[in-house]
């Protein structure tokens, strides 16, 4: 997963799309992981991270970050693939 | 003599083609020859035009909706107050001023002063209750009837004569020159603004208004008369010019003196050919318009502020006939980074 | 080493002039206990859901509004609303705190008898009185509240029939400038039909009339309305003396006082736009005081407020069972309760609230039931802190209507748990199980 170029995040969570014109707010740990995820991170990698640092489970944070990768996709900050190609 | 440094916090700075009085009034209290003036402004959107005016704000925060529950708006206010030492709030919006009385007390309390109408005289010039206002204050007011279901539509006739005006509760108003009209008028409001409709007499005549400021014992501390030059298609005033109608300040001072009215208001009036004024409405705050007031020479905020801090303020009786204001629209370029820190931290 | 607050991440989108709440600190309104009982354990001993009834809000919510009354007019009586909820034990509390029994059908009446209520304290109102309720009534001697010409004939022939008398009110309908203004029920004050049925009433030897009723309409937040309503039930009290030298005992305003509830599609939340007790009791104290009536004849003033006097002392204790986006990126939830057991969710925004600490950034939230049925919706929108799968949320103010209109669809109702005045749970209603359900069943072709 990719974070199209057009995406601008700043330190205070502000996110601005400027492809699209849109802008998001993040919370603080929405901005810890779109930062992991413009770095190149995968899913394992982050996930070690987390449950080291966070009070957390592993299928919790599986759970919310599939569900954060899906808000991502739908608002176009990631680069799109057609969901309907199955690969 | 040097002036009283003091912090005013106002909100309504929705200076859109529908605007809220906010910057008016800023740009009033800023004119102050008493006051040098830290404005705060308090803002519900992000795109409310006033954050992106230089020069206007020091300040500005962003508060919770009043339907939120006044708790909310007012600990959010006691916040900023414990950073920026409020003197005065001057709310601007119809929506906020039931939150604000009801909280004045406790604003009061650390501090904070206001000079706001009571409930009693906030919900008796309710639209639905005008001919009883017109009737205990011997103003004349059009007749009208309230309606609670489509069926009473059909009354309206034996009543008046088409034209009406059907009315919402709180906004918006069509005329109907038919039964089947006023029916597709009646729906429309009901759904929107719920019960009453208000079914008004339709008055021939010119609409005129008057901007004024009751002190709270009786006394009519300012009192401008303008006459709307140009209604947008929204209904509010492009354009408008002060009159010299001693009649119009005679019923905004017979209307100050019986309610012994606190604070700003605006009467909206409609001057017939044969020289009758009916009172249409009366909002119970500044108008947008309140600038033209002060380019005539009563600077109503600073009015208030002086009310609200308890200083003994004299009647202003003198204005300038015949002064004009015309609206304009102007783009503003601004950078996202004011949006963003609006947005994200919810001040400026 | 020791791990951090874990937060779940978010991204909202923001929306240009539409008030957006989301990252805003807000102080989130917590319900972890209900009268010094803790919502989990409540949920771990009766399972979830469960309604609660708090006694101690009953109690006390009854007698703030007796004071209110009480100070301002001489002769008070409360009449406990069945309909409202006529659970055993929550018309028992009130029965014990000294109010009568107001019923609308054959069935609520029986159970007004069952819970030792005396007949003559019973006030029979409603359009649905068969010739069966009816000779009860007038067996037991109750207060019947005729709604309708109908109902008056029929009265007059069952009187005759068991030659008995029965004691009677009229319901009276009437313009209080309220909107929708409720003209189904009773005899019309202003078109003269109420007082062609006290003529009718009077002339006829076996009917008692001892009473006037009114009942406007409901969730009323007009005080004024009561008071026009109480001055036009003075003025037929008055005429009535007048003309038959016959002072009637009783003036009857109903109910439909407002609960704190968020009606939808207001603006401000109830809580501060819902009159107190005491500015009701104002209104309507002043305008019979202020009638002709004479002092010494001043009729029993009777109240039979529900909503507002049940709706504060019962919960909802409900869980989370899944969150969802929809396809907009709405974030939606789903909870073990739903449209089944909240029937007024259809008209009040009702409050949800988290019953620990969960999160402080809230999110514009959908709330579903659990119901496998596209309306059941218990909140379209609100601000909601991002709970997890199994977190507790208490629903507040659900005592009125609720348990009396709720629906066994799909699944079961569940328990009714009260927490007595020492603290002590009881389940007051069992939830129900297949068994119970079934027997009511008859299968021809099993």
């Amino acid at each position: 997963m990719k974070i199209s170029e057009e995406v601008k995040i700043s330190d205070n969570g502000f996110v601005f799309n400027s492809k699209t014109g849109d802008s998001f707010s993040l919370n603080p740990f929405g901005l810890e992981m779109i930062k992991s995820i413009k770095e190149g991170k995968d899913f394992e990698i982050l996930k070690n991270e987390i449950l080291q640092k966070y009070d957390v489970d592993d299928l919790t944070f599986e759970k919310d970050y599939y569900e954060f990768c899906a808000l991502l996709k739908h608002h176009q900050i990631v680069v799109q693939d057609n969901p309907t190609d199955f690969k | 003599m040097s002036k009283q440094k003091i912090t005013i916090a106002v909100t309504g700075l929705n200076n859109t083609d529908n605007p809220g009085p906010g910057v008016p009034v800023i740009r009033g209290i800023k004119e102050s020859s008493t006051f040098d003036v830290r404005v705060i402004g308090l803002v519900y959107e992000n795109l409310e035009p006033g954050i992106y005016m230089d020069g206007l704000c020091d300040r500005i925060f962003q508060i919770p909706y009043p339907s939120t529950g006044s708790d909310d708006l007012t600990e959010r206010i006691e916040r900023i107050h414990q950073q920026e030492k409020i003197d005065v709030i001057i709310p601007n919006f119809d929506a906020e001023l039931f939150s604000f009385m009801k909280n004045e007390k406790r604003l009061k309390e650390i501090g904070i002063n206001t000079f706001l109408p009571t409930l009693k005289q906030f919900q008796e010039r309710e639209k639905d209750k005008l001919p009883e206002y017109g009737k205990k204050y011997g103003i004349k007011v059009p007749k009208s009837i309230n309606l609670g279901s489509l069926n009473q539509v059909e009354d309206i006739e034996e009543k008046m004569e088409y034209p009406v005006m059907i009315k919402g509760q709180f906004y918006d108003a069509y005329v109907a020159n038919n039964e089947e009209q006023a029916k597709q008028a009646f729906q429309k409001l009901a759904a929107k603004w719920g019960f009453p409709v208000i079914a008004q007499e339709f008055i021939k005549g010119t609409e005129v208004n008057v901007i004024a400021l009751g002190d709270g014992k009786g006394n009519t501390i300012a009192a401008v008369p303008m006459r709307k030059q140009y209604i947008t298609d929204k209904g509010k005033a492009w354009g408008g010019i002060t009159l010299a109608d001693d009649k119009m300040i005679n019923i905004t001072h017979s209307i100050i003196e019986k309610t012994k009215w606190k604070g700003g208001m605006e009467l909206e009036l409609i001057k017939t050919s044969a020289g009758e004024y009916y009172l249409i409405e009366i909002n119970p705050r500044i108008p947008a318009w309140v600038y033209l007031a002060v380019g005539a020479g009563q600077n109503i905020p600073e009015a208030l502020i002086k009310l609200a801090l308890g200083f003994d303020v004299q009647p202003m009786t003198d204005y300038k006939i015949g002064k004009m204001f015309v609206r304009y629209s102007y783009d503003m370029i601004v950078d996202l980074e004011k949006f963003a820190a609006i947005s994200i931290n919810k001040e400026i | 080493m020791e791990t951090l607050k874990y937060e779940k991440p978010l991204i909202s989108k923001i929306t240009a002039g539409i008030p957006n709440k989301f990252g805003l600190p807000v102080k989130q309104k917590i319900i972890s206990e209900i009268d010094g009982l803790p919502v989990s354990e409540l949920i771990e001993k009766y399972d979830s859901p469960t309604f609660i009834i708090s006694e101690k809000t009953i109690r006390t919510t009854y007698q703030e509004a007796r004071r209110a009354f009480e100070t301002r007019y001489p002769k008070v009586q409360f009449a406990w609303s069945y309909k409202t909820n006529y659970l055993d034990a929550v018309c028992s509390i009130f029965h014990n705190e000294g109010a009568w029994a107001e019923v609308v059908s054959g069935f609520e009446f029986q159970k007004a008898l069952s819970l030792g209520v005396h007949g003559s304290q019973i006030l029979f109102n409603g359009p649905e009185k068969s010739a069966e309720d009816l000779t009860l009534a007038i067996n037991h001697n109750a207060c019947i509240h005729i709604d309708h010409f109908d109902e008056l004939y029929l009265l007059i022939q069952i009187t005759r029939k068991i030659n008995k008398k029965a004691r009677v009110a009229i319901r009276v309908n009437m313009d209080t400038g309220i909107y929708p203004m409720w003209d189904r029920f009773g005899f019309n004050y202003e078109n003269g039909e109420a007082w062609n049925a006290i003529n009718r009433i009077m002339l006829d030897e076996n009917l008692d009339l001892i009473g006037l009723h009114t009942h406007i309409g409901t969730y009323i937040m007009s005080t004024s309305a009561y008071a026009i309503a109480a001055t036009k039930l003075s003025n037929l009290f008055m005429a009535t003396s007048r003309k038959f030298d016959h002072w009637l005992k009783y003036i009857d305003l109903g109910g439909g006082f407002a609960s704190k509830n968020t009606l939808k599609g207001a603006y401000m939340p109830g809580t501060e736009t819902c009159p107190s007790f005491d500015d009701y009791a104002e209104a309507i104290s002043n305008a019979i005081i202020s009638s002709e009536i004479p002092h010494e004849h001043l009729p029993v003033l009777f109240l039979e407020t529900g909503r507002a006097l049940i709706d504060d002392a019962g919960y909802l204790l409900t869980t989370v069972l899944a969150n969802k986006r929809s396809t907009t990126g709405r974030r939606t939830m789903v909870i073990d309760a739903g449209v089944n057991l909240l029937f007024t969710s259809f008209w009040y925004n009702l409050g949800v609230y988290p019953s620990m600490d969960i999160s402080e950034y809230v999110e514009d939230t959908t709330i579903y039931g659990p119901l496998c049925m596209n309306i059941d919706v218990v909140r379209e929108a609100i601000n909601f802190p991002q709970a997890k799968v199994g977190d507790q949320l208490v629903i507040e103010r659900v005592g009125a209507y609720n348990m009396t209109q709720w629906m066994q669809f799909i699944t079961y109702r569940p328990n009714v748990v009260l927490i007595d005045l020492e603290g002590k749970t009881h389940i007051i209603r069992k939830k129900e199980e297949l068994e119970s359900l079934q027997s009511f069943e008859i299968n021809p072709k099993k």
